[in-house]
């Protein structure tokens, strides 16, 4: 009987090593793997749907081009968030989105941030708070803007993804305690930005 | 630990992020030093407030058109792993029916349509495609059905939307205004659309789910039983440019590997297709049930096949058949 090519049950090791073997269908199930996570990160970070969706081809693509210079020193998922993190940096300092958010919030923008057409799905919301909510986030968002990209990615990675410090920094390709102190001066201009918006 | 320290700390306590020791230190502290608890509380009611900003999430519309896009890039060869662009595809099945599955890629909202694709109008042809034309069937016409024009063409059509729990797909066509058509899969206009569909998509994404939808067996009615739907299938499993198109016609034709009009697909396959993968699965359909018209494709492959399998599996059915393994 002559032994036919069987399925095996890969792990993600192996779904790695056949992407870099241009097996073209390992590199999907991969990108199946964590692209909701990626496209979640890109439009928490960017907050804009439209920078959200270029974040996620530019990410995947270069990790598709690169994928055969992994070399398996961190988690596929820390060298994905990498890539993620630095496509989104990219467009941060190109599109230059403080000010686009600053002056959306002032009103002279074209239309409502993103963050207002969120809708509060939490159990137990109510238009009283959905309003404070909103108001809340507004004001987060300022806050966001006031911190430098390193500041806001560490703050935003820790607080919101609950990414622990010492992936954060492999993430951004520093040490943890230099993570640790981008996220001691993000938490300190935060509260300063939030003081008096009420608890 | 000094109030100071504890202080300078209370973030990181408040994210798990000290050691075990530390942590007990805070805590301890905490219960005894009025300053330093009320200094906790008030950092957790600023944690509070920054969580009340709502965290955009992605949607399954969003993470739909993302994936669309992405493997439209992949086809269209903006990016490639290799020269190549046959790649072989391995666990294929699976993959591409995890990927269609709705279960898996997107998690359906109550009663509201699991898989959304969409292509943009103009194209209506593929080359490939077209040497496999039944004749009389020109590139992108349909045939009229009930409610639609003399001649709907797949470049009208915008997006194509399944749900399987309902037995239902939506066909939202362009034509002066946009218009929505749904039915069952099996209904003639929307069998007719979902036909010229796989001959003329530009995104083999959306060729793939089209497949998907037409295969499909859904309350005992076998999608393939219909045969001009079995030969459309057959035509892309001969000239569908994306491989992995090509291994899910052949994967969803097995159940009718017996039909003449198949096995003589099949056979191209094992002659033509230069995706191991295909020919693999194209012999071992075909030796199934193995006939003697079969030994010269056979003694042929044996000869020149590149693919160890497929010499290996022809010369064994060669031997079965009695028929000499050489050609004459």
């Amino acid at each position: 009987m002559i032994a036919r090519p069987e399925e095996t049950v890969r792990d993600e090791a192996e779904l790695i090593r056949a992407a870099q073997r241009a097996d073209h269908d390992a590199f999907e199930r991969l990108v199946c793997l964590y692209d909701r996570s990626v496209l979640s990160v890109a439009l928490h970070l960017l907050r804009s749907e439209e920078d959200a969706r270029d974040a996620y081809q530019e990410a995947f693509l270069r990790a598709y081009r690169g994928i055969q210079g992994f070399r398996f020193q961190c988690s596929f998922h820390t060298w994905l968030y990498r890539i993620t993190t630095n496509v989104c940096l990219d467009h941060l300092r190109k599109k230059k989105i403080r000010r686009e958010c600053a002056s959306r919030q002032e009103g002279t923008g074209d239309g409502p941030a993103l963050l207002e057409q969120v809708p509060d799905h939490r159990a137990g919301s109510n238009p009283e708070r959905v309003l404070s909510g909103r108001q809340a986030s507004q004001s987060i968002q300022l806050a966001l803007e006031g911190l430098s990209p390193s500041e806001r990615m560490v703050f935003q990675y820790r607080h919101y993804e609950g990414l622990r410090l010492r992936a954060i920094g492999k993430i951004l390709s520093m040490s943890e305690a230099a993570a640790k102190n981008c996220l001691f001066r993000a938490h300190r201009k935060m509260r300063a930005s939030l003081k008096d918006v009420p608890r | 630990m000094s109030c100071e320290k504890i202080q300078s700390n209370i973030g990181l306590y408040l994210y798990g992020e000290l050691s075990a020791d530390e942590t007990e230190a805070v805590e301890a502290h905490a219960e005894h030093c009025a300053v330093c608890g009320r200094a906790i509380a008030e950092e957790r009611r600023f944690f509070a407030l920054l969580n009340e900003a709502p965290r955009p999430e992605a949607s399954d519309e969003l993470l739909a058109e993302c994936r669309d896009r992405l493997m439209r890039s992949v086809d269209r060869g903006e990016v490639a792993l290799s020269a190549s662009s046959f790649f072989p595809l391995k666990n294929w099945r699976v993959s591409l029916r995890a990927y269609l599955s709705p279960a898996r890629a997107w998690r359906p909202a109550a009663a509201l349509a699991v898989l959304a694709l969409a292509f943009v109008a103009g194209r209506s042809t593929t080359p490939d495609a077209s040497r496999f034309r039944p004749p009389g069937f020109a590139a992108g016409d349909i045939e009229p059905g009930a409610g639609l024009p003399a001649k709907a063409t797949v470049a009208g059509i915008q997006s194509i939307e399944a749900d399987p729990e309902r037995d239902n797909v939506e066909i939202i066509i362009e034509e002066t205004t946009r218009r929505t058509l749904s039915g069952r899969a099996r209904d003639p206009m929307i069998r007719n659309l979902l036909l010229s569909a796989m001959r003329s998509a530009p995104s083999s994404g959306m060729r793939l789910a089209t497949l998907d939808i037409l295969t499909r067996s859904s309350g005992g009615h076998d999608g393939l039983a219909d045969r001009d739907v079995r030969r459309i299938v057959a035509e892309s499993m001969l000239g569908d440019a994306n491989p992995g198109v090509r291994l899910l016609a052949i994967d969803a034709l097995k159940s009718h590997s017996s039909d003449p009009e198949v096995r003589r697909s099949l056979v191209e396959v094992v002659r033509h297709d230069l995706n191991p993968g295909m020919r693999v699965q194209a012999i071992d359909l075909l030796t199934q049930q193995p006939d003697r018209d079969l030994a010269g494709v056979l003694q042929e492959l044996v000869e020149r096949d590149t693919n160890r399998y497929v010499r290996l599996r022809s010369r064994r059915t060669l031997e079965e058949l009695n028929a000499s393994v050489e050609r004459f």
